[in-house]
């Protein structure tokens, strides 16, 4: 089934995930741009162009907490969340994106139980036709690149936790200290 | 001048004379001589005598001369069929006269006709080959109904090299959840149902994108389409695909679709003599901008340009048209056009109209092109009011 797409790549366009950042706290919330470069796509440039993306990932490992459109960006079909095996999927369809830039911006925390490295993963979710198309001056198809991506999910450092647990008790006692004096 | 052709003079100017037609009776070399000076000047040689040697070498035996190649003779001559000898057009066995005019004569090759059939000239049939339309590539609308034409490729990406690209008729349901490739034909090819997803667009279009998949089988449209106040679509234009997921076989393309348009459209428009304009890009090579105008009235005509800016070609071609339908003339082509036909149908009612049509052409220094495109009608903007 994927052999009919594949072999229609040739076109340099891409549409790839771009994480915040390449290495996320336990526990903390990061964002993934969706970025496209549709300027070897067919058509006039500037052009505008649109298309619809399954994202997937380990829900053991991330949590999706939403999807927010760049400016002039539209949804065809807004997020919708599902699964396939034991992947969570996000379903999204754009229009109206520019020749580059960011599509769209996913939104994630990592869990407490996250492994060393979370993937995420992309690609058209019609594999047989396609769905991406440039709008400019008529509508025709074209074959973006996929470019998927990963974070590496880490632990809190011990040096950091004792600092932490050492300014508590430093405030702790500092707060003890001041309500003692009052009292005399 | 030589002792034959001396002879034949002498010979002429005493049947002239004389006006014994009846007791006349030419042999075959003398009529040879006679009809080539009739063919030469037909005014030198009286028409009962012409009449006389073209029966006697209608009569003559194949064996009698060197003929020419039959086949070669059905191809280009007019003369060639069983009723030649009765038609004011044929000079009877012209073949057969080559010996005394030189080499074997293959056909009567008669010049091209460059005047208006319509304007006097007795020979009305003979400019029939210049004047006509080419032939249709696709079969033509029918007033009121449904009426598109596509492009067919193999594969799923809707663009092949011209030479691997076909025209078919095109038929799309008013909602857009299914669609027909050569409806009828003997290549229908028929959509599984779709869901269609209608989002707006700009420059009065809106965006659909209709999918559907049974079984193996898979389809789809991504579309301009203009859709009417009860959201049926009345003009639809670019990508179609269908296929088997399965084999990974599939067809694809791109049409220009709408309803054409009725009697009571063409009759408004032609009984006012109104003429009308559209533009717009062409689907395969959307860098190509097709422009045509057609001016109605009792006898209809168009004619339209196509320029590529970007690959630096032009081309125009014109002809009439017949009610909803219209073709290219040949002789209406621009001198860089080799050979060619452009077809379209107009759609729509007047104010909201289209035109789907077709391109086949073949360029001076540019090569082979075929496309399809939706043209819109270009309607003045509302003037300011004093």
């Amino acid at each position: 089934m994927a052999l009919a797409l594949a072999a229609t790549t040739a076109q340099a366009a891409t549409i790839a995930l771009l994480p915040s950042s390449a290495t996320v706290a336990q526990g903390a919330a990061f964002t993934v741009d969706l970025n496209l470069d549709a300027s070897d796509a067919p058509g006039a440039h500037p052009g505008l162009y649109g298309g619809q993306i399954v994202l997937d990932f380990d829900p053991g490992q991330l949590q999706y907490t939403g999807f927010t459109l760049a400016n002039g960006v539209s949804f065809f079909s807004a997020p919708v969340v599902g699964s396939s095996g034991d992947r969570t999927t996000i379903t999204l369809g754009f229009d109206n994106a520019a020749d580059t830039g960011r599509v769209g911006t996913f939104s994630f925390t990592t869990l407490p139980s996250a492994g060393t490295t979370a993937t995420l993963n992309i690609e058209d979710s019609d594999q047989f036709f396609g769905t991406f198309v440039s709008y400019t001056p008529t509508y025709q198809p074209f074959y973006p690149t996929f470019v998927d991506t990963s974070v590496q999910v880490v632990p809190l450092p011990g040096a950091a936790v004792l600092f932490l647990t050492a300014l508590g008790v430093a405030a702790t006692r500092a707060r003890r200290l001041v309500i003692a004096r009052i009292g005399a | 001048m030589s002792f034959q052709r001396l002879a034949l003079l002498l010979l002429i100017g005493f049947w002239s004379i004389t006006g014994q037609a009846a007791s006349f009776d030419p042999d075959d070399q003398d009529c040879a001589s006679i009809l080539q000076r009739w063919a030469e000047n037909p005014g030198s040689v009286p028409q009962q005598m012409v009449d006389l040697c073209k029966e006697n070498m209608a009569n003559l035996a194949p064996a009698a001369g060197p003929t020419a190649t039959p086949t070669a003779s059905a191809a280009t001559d007019p003369c060639s069929g069983p009723d030649a000898a009765n038609s004011v057009l044929c000079w009877g066995p012209w073949s057969s006269l080559a010996p005394a005019a030189g080499p074997a004569v293959a056909s009567l090759d008669f010049p091209d006709f460059e005047g208006d059939c319509e304007n006097g000239n007795e020979l009305d049939g003979r400019c029939t080959p210049l004047l006509a339309d080419s032939p249709p590539i696709l079969e033509g609308c029918t007033p009121g109904a449904p009426c598109g034409f596509a492009t067919i490729v193999d594969g799923v990406t809707s663009s092949a090299d011209v030479e691997d690209t076909q025209f078919l008729r095109f038929d799309l349901d008013p909602k857009g959840r299914s669609f027909t490739i050569d409806p009828n034909g003997t290549n229908e090819i028929g959509s599984v149902p779709m869901s269609t997803n209608v989002q707006t667009h700009r420059d009065g279009y809106e965006n659909m994108r209709s999918t559907g998949v049974l079984g193996e089988e898979q389809s789809r449209i991504v579309a301009r389409v203009i859709r009417d106040e009860e959201d049926t679509i009345e003009l639809a234009a670019d990508v179609w695909g269908h296929g088997n997921r399965v084999t990974g076989s599939a067809n694809s393309g791109y049409f220009a679709w709408g309803t054409a348009t009725s009697i009571s459209g063409l009759n408004l428009l032609n009984g006012n003599g109104i003429s009308v304009s559209f533009t717009g890009p062409m689907s395969v090579d959307n860098g190509t901008i097709g422009s045509v105008t057609v001016d109605f009235g009792s006898r209809p005509i168009w004619e339209g340009n196509w320029e590529n800016a970007a690959d630096a070609w032009s081309f125009s071609a014109g002809g009439s048209v017949d009610g909803v339908n219209f073709i290219s003339q040949p002789g209406q082509f621009s001198a860089n056009v080799q050979t060619g036909v452009v077809q379209g149908a107009l759609l729509g009612e007047p104010g909201r109209m289209g035109i789907t049509h077709i391109i086949d052409v073949t360029l001076d220094g540019v090569g082979h092109i075929e496309d399809v495109g939706l043209l819109r009608e270009i309607v003045a903007a509302p003037g300011i009011a004093p």
